[in-house]
């Protein structure tokens, strides 16, 4: 009987050990919050301390120089150093057309998973295809959907454009009880519709700017740079047109928004103008650090966070462990800049 | 006395001075393949490595040979690059929309593109206007046709190519080599005994020095301007639906030529036409391969990879310019 309870009482405390060193045996959301410093990321895949395999993940930038693909850079590496992975990287410096070839350069160090970002289905698809070709894992950084891939991975771009949507129209509205009081107003979306991220970003944003303001069709344009136009001319164009108005803008990214912002100032009309961006890196912030009249702020992407976030997501893949999608929430405007500026960029 | 001395001394530094310019293109690829095998041993020096650098150079090799070709006329075609995105926009519309057949889509798509290398050798030739400016003209009317396109046939900045017979053509191998290296090879050698062992080469090679002088010799001065131009527009076409059947798209800003690209030119042509030498041109199409490729597998930062390459395309242009120097002098 005693030998009994015995066993009974070693069995229980076996089975509380292996579950205890379980536990001890995986990164937590605090110890993930901690290893990614100022930026603090949310954990998306709760991952073993010590990998199966020393996994090996390679990344084609898109272009290093561009200040939101050089944080994700930066983030990849970290990340892929604190779990005990390794990270190949090649960088197309913004000349799309040398992506496949960098692909085949890359296959060379036989990687167990590949991924690209921030780029149109001209630049993807054929990556993804030859991949799914190789049996080799693809998930891009904010490239949308792709048939040739089961893994999406980004902003989650209905959400954000919402979001930046309902953080213009506050702006819009404070304007509204002041100096733009009885004006006719206008929405502008900058955008490329033939790329599925521009056009639910976007998209989601003049819908709910739209019902937010009951406006009608004809007081919601679209500026399409991918038809040829420039986001300055589209501007300018749409300024000429409308000499009276004003008008509130999203881009589909900040660099879209501040060739807008920069043609309205151009022709004298900055006051007639307010945009919410969406991505918020550092250019951004040091732009709405001088509070210009029009730029109430912006939906930060944390591209920290998105780096760090693709490596994690990449092992849970390969771990075959869940996997969180990527979120952000967070709006920096011209009444809290000054904190967040302190937070990402005080030395 | 004192003047012909200094002559006959400086005569042999000055020929030793050409060679090596003339050559510089061949020392600077050898020492480019040895700088990256050495910074980056595992990923640039494979077999991998290599046939990438040489796919990467392909398509721009094949529309910079034809480039050649118009420099030695003393044709500078400017509407290339959108005349070949024209090209792959029809053919997006006619294979991908229509489901035209692959070879009838690319015949049509070749023959749009044709169009406008006629239209630009017509303008050049009968109008006398310079093929700067033409061209110029040109390539702007073939980027608004691009958007006509879009905007009939596709959405917002890109159309789709995703049938699966141009990827199988595409992905071919031949000899174990993907088929734009070979086509490369292909064109590189036709091109090599074009100008250098056939009439129709040296009629290039004479309008090109002196079209007026080749007009009085019997040359047929626009059967020449209209050869090199429609065949530009035609490789350029050609290559650039090539790059969408790879990328499985195609958009009215697609490009097969990097700026670096362009710089293999003048390893192998002066820009004031007339000489030049098409085998030199591909040893800098492969230079500025290896470059763009071995820069990008570094990942350095992007200061310093622009610096390598303007420094190197600057380099081409004085290596050209001295040479000229020295040659007419």
């Amino acid at each position: 009987m005693i030998s009994r309870k015995i066993a009974i009482a070693f069995a229980v405390s076996s089975c509380l050990a292996v579950a205890a060193y379980a536990q001890s045996g995986r990164w937590t959301a605090a110890e993930v919050k901690t290893a990614s410093g100022r930026e603090g990321c949310q954990q998306l895949a709760v991952l073993p301390k010590r990998l199966t395999r020393p996994w090996k993940l390679s990344f084609i930038s898109p272009n290093k120089g561009h200040p939101f693909f050089g944080v994700w850079s930066g983030a990849m590496k970290d990340a892929a150093k604190f779990y005990g992975a390794s990270i190949a990287e090649t960088d197309a410096a913004g000349d799309y057309s040398k992506v496949p070839d960098l692909l085949e350069t890359m296959l060379a160090a036989k990687p167990n998973f590949v991924g690209t970002g921030g780029t149109g289905p001209d630049v993807t698809d054929g990556v993804a295809a030859r991949l799914q070709d190789l049996k080799i894992p693809f998930m891009g950084i904010d490239t949308g959907p792709n048939e040739y891939s089961p893994y999406v991975y980004g902003i989650p771009d209905n959400f954000a454009g919402k979001l930046g949507a309902e953080t213009l129209a506050k702006g819009v509205q404070a304007r509204q009880a002041a100096d733009w009081k009885g004006k006719e107003l206008f929405f502008i979306e900058f955008t490329i519709k033939g790329f599925p991220v521009c056009a639910n970003r976007t998209g989601a944003s003049a819908k709910a700017f739209k019902s937010a303001f009951k406006l009608d069709d004809k007081h919601v344009l679209t500026v399409d740079v991918g038809t040829g136009i420039s986001g300055a001319d589209g501007m300018k164009a749409i300024l000429a047109a409308n000499k009276n108005a004003v008008f509130a803008f999203i881009p589909c990214w900040d660099g879209l928004g501040f060739d807008g912002y920069n043609a309205a100032k151009d022709a004298g009309r900055e006051k007639d103008v307010m945009m919410v961006t969406l991505g918020g890196d550092k250019p951004s912030a040091d732009l709405l650090m001088t509070k210009p009249v029009g730029y109430y702020g912006y939906v930060e992407f944390q591209p920290y966070c998105e780096g760090w976030g693709w490596v994690e997501s990449a092992l849970g893949i390969l771990q075959g462990v869940p996997i969180q999608p990527y979120q952000t929430r967070r709006v920096t405007t011209q009444a809290n800049i000054e904190t967040r500026y302190k937070e990402l960029y005080a030395k | 006395m004192t003047t012909s001395t200094i002559k006959i001394a400086k005569a042999p530094s000055s020929r030793w001075l050409i060679w090596l310019l003339e050559n510089a293109i061949f020392v600077a690829l050898a020492l480019a393949i040895v700088v990256f095998s050495l910074a980056s041993p595992d990923n640039f020096f494979t077999t991998t490595t290599f046939i990438a650098v040489l796919r990467f150079a392909s398509l721009g090799g094949i529309l910079v040979a034809f480039f050649t070709c118009a420099m030695i006329a003393g044709q500078l075609d400017l509407s290339a690059l959108t005349v070949g995105a024209l090209g792959a926009m029809a053919f997006a519309v006619c294979f991908q929309v229509l489901q035209l057949p692959l070879l009838l889509a690319l015949i049509i798509a070749l023959g749009v593109a044709a169009l406008f290398g006629a239209l630009n050798s017509h303008l050049i030739y009968q109008v006398q206007i310079p093929s700067l400016v033409t061209t110029l003209a040109v390539g702007t009317l073939a980027y608004g046709v691009s958007y006509l396109l879009l905007d009939a046939f596709g959405t917002s900045n890109i159309m789709r190519l995703s049938r699966p017979p141009l990827r199988s053509l595409i992905n071919t191998e031949v000899l174990g080599l993907p088929i734009s290296i070979v086509l490369m090879f292909i064109c590189y050698f036709v091109l090599y005994i074009v100008l250098n062992h056939t009439k129709l080469g040296s009629h290039i090679y004479a309008v090109g020095a002196n079209a007026n002088a080749a007009r009085l010799n019997g040359v047929r001065v626009s059967s020449v301007i209209y050869f090199v131009l429609i065949s530009t527009a035609m490789a350029a076409g050609f290559t650039t639906i090539m790059l969408g059947g790879r990328q499985l798209a195609v958009t009215p800003l697609m490009t097969v030529i990097s700026a670096p690209l362009v710089a293999s030119l003048f390893a192998g042509v002066s820009l004031s036409g007339g000489s030049g030498r098409i085998e030199r041109t591909l040893v800098g199409v492969l230079f500025f391969a290896v470059l763009g490729i071995g820069l990008s597998i570094l990942a350095l930062p992007s200061w310093v990879r622009f610096s390598v390459e303007g420094l190197a395309f600057i380099l081409a242009l004085l290596t050209d310019s001295i040479r000229n120097h020295l040659e007419t002098r």
